[in-house]
């Protein structure tokens, strides 16, 4: 009997552990902290972005641009910018507050593949090149 | 004939200011000319850090490409009556885009957007579009928009 309360105490930290962090992690995302661009990206839009009362009011989403130039900015900090999308599918609207995990690899030609998934769902797809320059006109 | 921009956007799902096309300047069954100026307010809803990415193009393209298929459409429904069947205008596929520079937001005229209709299918349609700043062209490129 002790010993089950106890490993039900343990349970309940680890589950409290487990929210916290994602609290956190949204919370640190949705100040769009500077990201190197090895590491994951991850963009989240909170619900005060200035765009969002104007983008589908009563159902507010994010518009798929502001994703891609979120995405741009990550680059920006190693100084690319995307100078070409070659594709782009919009397969499913994001949410104020959705983490968009943003994976990119290299593919061929010189493109950039990208894979943007909220959970386990595809929500953007396609390939673009990035040039030199992150701030030039 | 002038279009009324606010009376187009009261049957899209854009309000305030997420409206970016100030006005139509030219329109057919095929084709819609837009031109703007918000692109370089600092106020700008869809600025980023470094200011309004080019990329932000396709927001403004999509939305001429929504107006254009309200124009149309031609349905002259008052607002509250179209208000329940508001087009959905939904961004779903971007294609063959080319920025030539990074930034709307430092442009010296203008932000013209040239949309003309490539492929439409029931629901869907596709626009191939070019974007100017004045007269000098930034970007071109295809979208693709469901309702």
């Amino acid at each position: 009997m002790v010993l089950r309360r106890k490993s039900r105490v343990v349970i309940l930290i680890g589950c409290g552990a487990v929210v916290a962090s994602i609290a956190f992690g949204i919370m640190t995302d949705c100040q769009q902290e500077e990201l190197r661009p090895e590491a994951p990206m991850r963009i989240c839009i909170a619900t005060a972005h200035p765009s969002l009362p104007g983008h589908f009011p009563g159902n507010p989403l994010v518009a798929g641009a502001l994703l891609l130039a979120e995405i741009e900015e990550r680059l920006a900090s190693a100084g690319q910018r995307i100078v070409a999308i070659r594709r782009a599918r919009f397969m499913r609207p994001v949410h104020p507050g959705d983490v968009v995990e943003v994976e990119c690899r290299a593919g061929s030609n010189g493109e950039q593949r990208f894979e943007c998934r909220v959970g386990d769902e595809m929500v953007v797809r396609g390939s673009f090149n990035v040039g030199e320059g992150a701030n030039e006109r | 004939m002038s279009v009324d921009v606010g009376r187009l956007y009261e049957r899209l799902p854009h309000a305030g200011s997420m409206c970016l096309i100030e006005q139509v300047l030219d329109w057919g069954p095929d084709s819609v000319r837009c031109r703007t100026s918000n692109h370089r307010d600092p106020a700008n809803p869809l600025r980023t850090k470094g200011g309004l990415r080019a990329i932000c193009v396709v927001e403004y393209a999509a939305q001429a490409a929504a107006l254009h298929a309200i124009l149309v459409a031609g349905d002259d429904a008052p607002a509250d009556a179209a208000a329940s069947k508001k087009s959905r205008a939904l961004l779903a596929l971007v294609n063959g885009l080319e920025l030539d520079t990074a930034y709307l937001h430092d442009g010296d005229g203008d932000l013209v957007l040239e949309g003309n209709v490539d492929y439409r299918s029931g629901a869907a349609v596709i626009y191939r579009f070019e974007a100017f700043d004045g007269t000098r062209p930034i970007a071109r490129g295809r979208l693709g928009l469901t309702s």
